[in-house]
């Protein structure tokens, strides 16, 4: 699916802040008769909360991001706060009031760790918001998610469009190194490594450019090359196995 | 917006309807601390409203009955005014990721240029100071890194916001006596 990455008003975003933007459209503007859920997905670390945050806060989406304990009473009572209504009466009557809160609101819902929704049975519920609100629902969640989601052939048969959250590439480097390691100039090369490094996974890129500022800092040195960095550490990128016996 | 219909007949009528179409929710406190009229006023003006059907209960905050003129439909689009400002942005960037850094927010709505980082830095510090955030981790500036925060108090989708108000201070009692306006 194409994205763009001008969203105007000099915003630049990460390539799955675009992605998401895009899936958020293309429910919002869908023709009559289609159905108006869509799924985002991916690995962890890859930024899918981050776009959510950019949805919520430029295209006024409601974000609700759903916890295992929840109930489906719960999650109604959310989606009221959300929209600034006084939750009334049973389950039911939250529903309805739902309903009627987003059908007027228009607001587009995203509901991240979709995952936990299907597990503790509020998928159908989400459905029914979509079906008796018209929004559109953007489900986020883990990379089986869209799989996860044949399950429950209601709501498989209400996906508009799936899109996955993808790797960082240079661009995103780059940008996310113009937020964390700000006033550092890197060289291509090392900012591949770094991507390369973490398999493109945002979070980790981002710890990795932090700790270069801070060593950067450090060494009041602010242009940093692959070649000045050598066989430098990086912070610990993976759980440490057990040594042996100390002796 | 569809607020109910109701034209005020005298000045101190008309500050508390705009007092009223100018708050989602409020007490009988409220809207009594917000006039200079009498209790007598406020009382005889808000059962005329109630009388009428335009001023409604909407909830209840324990013990105090809270009231309101606006339908769903007016409640609705009330918020989305506030949460399209500068604050309100941050606000829901801040609500989503639950721990960030300033530039995160930033980050977090794409960069945008009209949000500077020492207006995402400023709104933390107020939070802060209001105990909405947590510092998670303290910033080092010798290193280059920032105050990490956590979103511990979170309130609702509209942002809070920073007001100044007059504030009448008895040094008899040592306390505030009076604050200007009913809901800061």
């Amino acid at each position: 699916m194409a994205q763009s990455m001008n969203l105007g008003n000099g915003v630049r975003p990460l390539s799955n802040v675009a992605r998401l933007v895009t899936l958020v459209e293309r429910v919002e503007k869908r023709a009559f008769g289609l159905p108006g859920m869509a799924v985002f997905h991916g690995f962890p670390g890859l930024g899918k909360t981050f776009a959510s945050a950019f949805c919520a806060a430029q295209l006024d989406c409601i974000h609700i991001s759903v916890q295992e304990e929840w109930t489906r009473k719960f999650l109604l009572k959310q989606i009221l706060r959300e929209l600034g209504l006084t939750a009334r009466g049973q389950t039911a009557d939250m529903g309805m009031q739902a309903n009627e809160g987003l059908a007027i609101a228009g607001r587009t819902l995203i509901i991240d760790e979709a995952d936990y929704a299907l597990k503790k049975g509020m998928i159908n519920l989400i459905r029914g918001l979509h079906d008796g609100s018209g929004v559109g629902v953007v489900l986020v969640g883990m990379e089986d998610l869209p799989q996860m989601l044949k399950s429950a052939e209601q709501v498989d048969g209400r996906i508009l469009s799936w899109d996955q959250a993808e790797a960082a590439d240079t661009r995103d480097t780059a940008l996310l190194a113009e937020h964390y390691a700000p006033g550092v100039s890197f060289d291509e090369a090392m900012l591949d490594r770094i991507r390369k490094r973490n398999n493109g996974s945002a979070r980790y890129i981002s710890r990795d450019l932090a700790y270069v500022l801070e060593q950067c800092q450090i060494q009041g040195d602010f242009l940093m090359t692959a070649d000045k960095w050598g066989d430098a550490p990086f912070p610990r990128a993976q759980a440490p196995v057990p040594r042996g016996a100390l002796a | 917006m569809s607020l109910p219909d109701y034209t005020p007949i005298d000045a101190a009528e008309r500050a508390l309807w705009a007092f009223m179409t100018r708050h989602q929710r409020f007490t009988m406190a409220d809207l009594k601390a917000s006039v200079t009229c009498s209790d007598y006023k406020v009382e005889k003006f808000t059962a005329k409203l109630r009388r009428k059907n335009i001023l409604l209960p909407c909830r209840r905050d324990g013990a105090t009955q809270l009231f309101t003129v606006m339908d769903t439909a007016a409640a609705l689009s009330f918020g989305k005014a506030k949460r399209e400002t500068k604050s309100g942005m941050m606000w829901a960037v801040m609500r989503t990721l639950r721990t960030f850094t300033p530039r995160e927010v930033l980050l977090g709505m794409g960069g945008e240029e009209t949000i500077t980082l020492a207006d995402a830095e400023k709104y933390c510090t107020h939070l802060l100071q209001a105990q909405y955030l947590r510092v998670v981790e303290k910033a080092k500036p010798d290193i280059g890194r920032p105050a990490r925060y956590r979103l511990v108090k979170d309130t609702g989708a509209l942002p809070p916001v920073r007001k100044q108000r007059a504030v009448l201070i008895d040094p008899n009692e040592d306390r505030g006596g009076w604050v200007s306006g009913a809901l800061l």
